[in-house]
């Protein structure tokens, strides 16, 4: 083989070999997607409660999402302690990982942000003051899901019912992630009939209308703005952003191997981690330990390990 | 890691498993295992929040 031949492959190649921590997440994300999405192959329905996004009343999902978890057992008047077990294991473990392995929106968005458009950034203050949505989000949902659990406590089922759409999982009327893995799900699986379309239309609601709205939003975000809804919006991603500050595993720096600071890390971050101002552990709310940075560094200066 | 984190990720473990064990002494699973033996249409009833304003052919 000539050496040009050889250098010819050996760039065609590079792409992948560049890319070695995003495809094995990716082939991560999609396995564990077909698990969430068990009922199309025969697995049942199980009482698993786990920190991601995923619509736990989906047409084929297999598993509790960790935040639904917490407003159902709220709205039936239990301390949930399992719920916050969970988050507390999964977060002082792994800290945000779950989201970038694991999480079907987080999967979503990924793909999103494919799309060749080029993309945008904020501010570090705008950063900051957008993840009051997540924040407003959380204590709507969470506030609401107690009054609800305190007048079933009162007055028995009837009251709970009496909340209707809400009664359950508040946050799920405007979800948009229940929007695209349950709403559209289940209305593809029922398919659009074309001769009651309009009278169909005719009964679209309010809130079918908002939260369409608020799904188109979100898709606008995350096309410009990589992982936007796991940034700024999403309840589960916020909480478990916390325990980043001191999990066990994590993204760690060797400043000693980073003698040039190429900057090229950071450029590759999906959410905009502002890596070199860390001297060791990377604690930043948004880090995900994906691993783009790491293949990203030419000087083999980040890996992800136990910090404690 | 500094002193004060290890302090930390100490405490949020203990409390963690502490109430694991709570909830399973409570037996907390068994309120979100109804899902489990669900049809479709009862889970779609059980989270009508997912279809609000939609309109539900199978009804
Ligand atoms: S932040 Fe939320 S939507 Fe994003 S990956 Fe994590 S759990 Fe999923
Ligand atoms: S800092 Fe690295 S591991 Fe963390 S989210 Fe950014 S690219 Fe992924
Ligand atoms: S890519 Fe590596 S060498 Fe470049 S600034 Fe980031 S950590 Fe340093």
């Amino acid at each position: 083989m000539t050496k040009n031949k050889e250098k010819n492959i050996t760039l065609s190649l590079r792409p992948i070999t560049n890319h070695k921590i995003r495809i094995v997440r990716i082939i991560t994300q999609l396995v564990i997607f077909s698990l969430l999405n068990g009922l199309i192959f025969g697995l049942a329905r199980v009482s698993l409660i786990l920190p991601i996004e995923y619509p736990t009343g989906g047409p084929f999902s297999t598993v509790w999402s960790g935040f639904e978890a917490l407003q159902y057992g709220l709205t039936i008047f239990t301390f949930p302690y399992l719920v916050i077990a969970i988050f507390g294991l999964f977060g002082a473990v792994a800290g945000k990982t779950t989201c970038g392995w694991a999480c079907p929106m987080g999967l979503f968005q990924d793909l999103f942000s494919y799309i060749p458009i080029k993309k945008k950034k904020v501010s570090k203050p705008t950063e900051k003051s957008l993840r009051s949505f997540a924040v407003f989000i959380i204590i709507f949902a969470l506030v609401f899901s107690l009054v609800i659990g305190i007048s079933y406590n009162k007055n028995g089922s009837a009251a709970k019912d009496a909340y209707g759409i809400w009664g359950n999982i508040p946050y799920s009327v405007l979800d948009p992630v229940a929007t695209i893995f349950a709403t559209l799900f289940y209305y593809l699986k029922w398919g659009i009939q074309a001769e009651t379309l309009g009278a169909e239309m005719g009964d679209w609601k309010f809130w079918f209308i908002a939260r369409i709205l608020f799904l188109a939003i979100i898709l606008i975000l995350i096309t410009l703005y990589p992982r936007a809804y796991c940034r700024w919006f999403c309840p589960t991603g916020y909480i478990l952003g916390f325990f980043n500050n001191f999990s066990l595993f994590g993204l760690k720096i060797n400043k000693n191997r980073c003698p040039t600071g190429c900057n090229k890390c950071e450029k590759a971050c999906p959410v905009q981690v502002p890596i070199l101002d860390y001297d060791k552990n990377i604690t930043h709310p948004n880090c995900t330990n994906c691993g783009e940075c790491i293949d990203a560094c030419p000087e083999g200066a980040l890996k992800i390990g136990f910090r404690f | 890691m500094n002193t004060r984190n290890r302090i930390y990720v100490i405490i949020t473990l203990s409390i963690a498993i502490l109430f694991l064990i709570i909830a399973i002494v409570q037996s907390q699973i068994d309120s979100f295992s109804a899902i489990t033996k669900m049809t479709e249409e009862e889970v779609k009833n059980f989270l009508s929040g997912y279809l609000a304003g939609f309109p539900k052919p199978w009804e």
